[in-house]
C-alpha cells in the first residue's frame, strides 16, 4: 500500500466506462490523487467490431491492445485481477488475480465499472461453452461464433441448406442492436460467397417490434415527415429476406432445437443449425460487506445484481416513467464516494415496452448502455470524484433521459459496396416534459441506411482505437 | 431511400459529412440538452 497521503481512486473495470474515467481523471486529477485501476485480463476490447471478427472479416488482434503500457502512460498503477469483495465501509476492494492470489486495495473514491456478467446459465443450453449456441459477446466468443460459421458456410458449399438463427436468447436480454449488426453482415456475408439462396435467416428477439432495439425505437424527421425506425429494419429485413419472430424469448435449447415462448401465441420450437444468441446480462457478482463483515450486498444492488445508484427505483408502469427516474450523477445513495456507471449501474426500469406471453414470461427488451452511453457515465464519473477531491459537492450530470446516443450499426464491412444504419437519438430516454410529442428532439435525431455508415463505423473504430489508447490528441475525440 | 442513393458516392459523401458533423456536436454537447 503506498504511503502517500494524496486521496486514492480505485476503477473496477476497464471497458468503455471505466477506462473513460481513467483517461478523464488522468488530466483531472493530475498530481492530486492516486489512480489504480482493476481489471482482468490486461485488454481493452473494442467491442463494436467484435460483430466482425465473428463473420471473419476482422482480425480478433485489430479490436483490442495492452492496458498496462496505457496506464504506464497515464501514471496509474494497474492491478490484473478480478474484484470479489467491496467493503463500502472500510473502502477497500478485495480482488483476486489469474493465479489465485488475493489483494486488498484501500481507496477513498470508488467507481464500478464491471459490465455484465454474461448469463448463459439463465438460458439451458445457451452459449458457446456450455451449450449450443454462439456468442459475440467477447473476443473469444466471437472467435468461436466465427469458426460455427465457417462450418456452416462449408455446408453450404456442399449444398445443403442451412438455417442460421440469430437474435437474444433471453425473454429480458439487451443488445439487440449488436445481434442486428451480426446478422446483417451474415446476409452481406453470405451474398457475397453466392449462399444466400442456401441460407434461412431468422431474426429471434425480444423487441416488442422492429426496430424498437431496446430504446422503444427510434424516429427521424426527414424531408418534412417523420421516418421511424421500424419501418425502416422492417424494410431491410423484407429486402434482405430474413424471417422474424419478433417479441420472443428463448427459454431452453438442444442441440439443433431452441424453444422460444412469444407474445400472443403459446410456447413452440425452432431448428437450426448455426445460431448466434446473445444471452441476458446480470450485474457482476460482487459481494458487499460492513463494517462487522456482514453481507450487504442485497441494499447496494437490485435483484439482478446491477449497482443501485441516484434513480428513482419505485415501482411503476410505464406511462408514469419520467426523466427524472434516471441517475444524475451515478452516485450511491448509501456512500457518496462509490459511484457505478455503464453496465454496472442498475436501471430503474426498461425504457422499451415488455409484456407478458400466454406462458407468463416477462418477455422486455432491457436497457442498452452502448459504448457512448457508458464513455459520458465514465467521463461524468470522473469528474464528480474530481469535484470532491476538491471539496465541491459533485456538479456533473448525464442522465440517459438527457444523454444523446450515436449508433453506426454495420450491415456489410467493406468500404466500397459495405453499407450500415447510422442513428442517432437525442435523448435515449424520452423526455415527455422536454418533447411532448415524441420525447426525443427530432431534428436533432437522425436515421440513415448507406455506404456513409460503414465509412462511419470505420472511422469509429480507428478515432476509438487511437483514443482509447491516449494517444497525442485524444483528447479531441468525445465519447 | 432509394437503393441508388445508399451506394451513389456523393450523395454518400455529402451524407457522411452531415452525419459526422451531427455527431460531433451533440457528443460535445454543442447542441441537444446539456450531459
Amino acid at each position: 500500500m503506498s504511503a502517500s497521503t494524496l486521496p486514492r481512486i480505485l476503477i473496477l473495470g476497464a471497458g468503455f466506462a471505466g477506462h473513460t474515467a481513467a483517461l478523464h481523471l488522468s488530466h483531472l486529477v493530475r498530481g492530486k490523487a492516486e489512480v489504480t485501476v482493476v481489471a482482468p485480463g490486461n485488454r481493452f476490447t473494442w467491442f463494436p467490431s467484435l460483430i466482425w471478427v465473428g463473420t471473419g472479416t476482422m482480425s480478433e488482434e485489430a479490436v483490442q491492445f495492452e492496458l498496462a503500457p496505457v496506464y504506464e502512460k497515464l501514471g496509474f498503477e494497474y492491478v490484473n485481477a478480478r474484484a470479489q469483495t467491496i467493503a463500502p465501509d472500510d473502502r477497500w476492494v478485495e480482488a483476486q488475480s489469474a493465479d489465485g492470489q488475493t489483494r486488498r486495495i484501500a481507496y477513498d473514491y470508488l467507481i464500478n465499472a464491471t459490465g455484465p456478467y454474461l448469463n448463459f446459465e439463465g438460458t439451458p443450453g445457451l452459449g458457446p461453452v456450455a451449450g449450443h449456441t454462439q456468442s459475440v459477446c467477447s473476443v473469444d466468443h466471437a472467435v468461436a461464433a466465427r469458426a460455427a460459421y465457417m462450418e456452416s458456410i462449408a455446408r453450404m458449399r456442399k449444398g445443403q441448406h442451412q438455417r442460421l438463427v440469430i437474435g437474444v436468447g433471453h425473454p429480458a436480454a439487451t443488445c439487440e442492436g449488436a445481434a442486428f449488426e451480426y446478422l446483417m453482415n451474415v446476409d452481406a456475408d453470405l451474398r457475397k460467397r453466392g449462399l444466400r439462396d442456401l441460407a434461412d435467416l431468422v431474426w429471434l428477439s425480444n423487441e416488442p417490434e422492429a426496430g424498437d432495439f431496446g430504446v422503444d425505437g427510434v424516429e427521424a424527421r426527414k424531408h418534412g415527415a417523420v421516418v421511424t425506425g421500424a419501418a425502416l429494419v422492417r424494410g431491410l429485413f423484407d429486402e434482405s429476406n430474413v424471417r422474424t419472430l419478433m417479441a420472443a424469448g428463448v427459454t431452453n435449447v438442444e442441440s439443433g432445437r431452441l424453444t422460444y415462448d412469444q407474445i400472443g401465441v403459446d410456447p413452440t420450437g425452432l431448428d437450426f443449425d448455426f445460431a448466434m444468441l446473445i444471452p441476458q446480462f446480470r450485474g457482476i457478482p460482487l459481494k458487499y460487506v460492513d463494517k462487522q463483515g456482514a453481507d450487504i450486498t442485497a441494499a447496494m444492488t437490485v435483484p439482478s445484481g446491477f449497482m443501485r445508484v441516484d434513480a428513482d427505483y419505485a415501482s411503476k408502469t410505464y406511462d408514469e416513467y419520467r426523466a427524472t427516474d434516471w441517475p444524475a450523477t451515478y452516485r450511491s445513495p448509501l456512500y457518496p464516494n462509490v459511484y457505478a456507471v455503464g453496465i454496472a449501474f442498475a436501471p430503474p426500469h426498461p425504457l422499451s415496452k415488455g409484456k407478458k406471453s400466454n406462458a407468463g414470461t416477462a418477455i422486455v427488451a432491457t436497457v442498452p448502455r452502448t459504448g457512448m452511453a457508458s464513455g459520458i457515465m465514465g467521463r461524468t464519473a470522473a469528474y464528480n470524484v474530481a469535484d470532491q477531491i476538491e471539496g465541491r459537492e459533485p456538479t456533473h450530470h448525464a442522465r440517459m433521459s438527457e444523454m444523446p446516443a450515436a449508433c453506426v450499426a454495420s450491415m456489410g464491412h467493406s468500404l466500397w459496396n459495405g453499407s450500415a444504419a447510422s442513428i442517432v437519438m437525442v435523448p435515449v430516454a424520452r423526455d415527455f416534459q422536454r418533447y411532448p410529442q415524441y420525447g426525443r428532439d427530432l431534428n436533432l435525431c437522425d436515421l440513415d441506411v448507406g455506404l456513409a455508415g460503414a465509412w462511419t463505423k470505420r472511422l469509429l473504430h480507428e478515432t476509438f482505437m487511437w483514443k482509447l489508447q491516449a494517444k497525442p490528441g485524444w483528447r479531441m475525440i468525445p465519447e | 431511400m432509394s437503393n441508388f442513393n445508399r451506394s451513389f458516392i456523393p450523395y454518400q459523401l455529402w451524407r457522411f459529412i452531415v452525419i459526422n458533423a451531427k455527431m460531433y456536436a451533440i457528443a460535445r454537447g454543442w447542441v441537444g440538452p446539456e450531459h
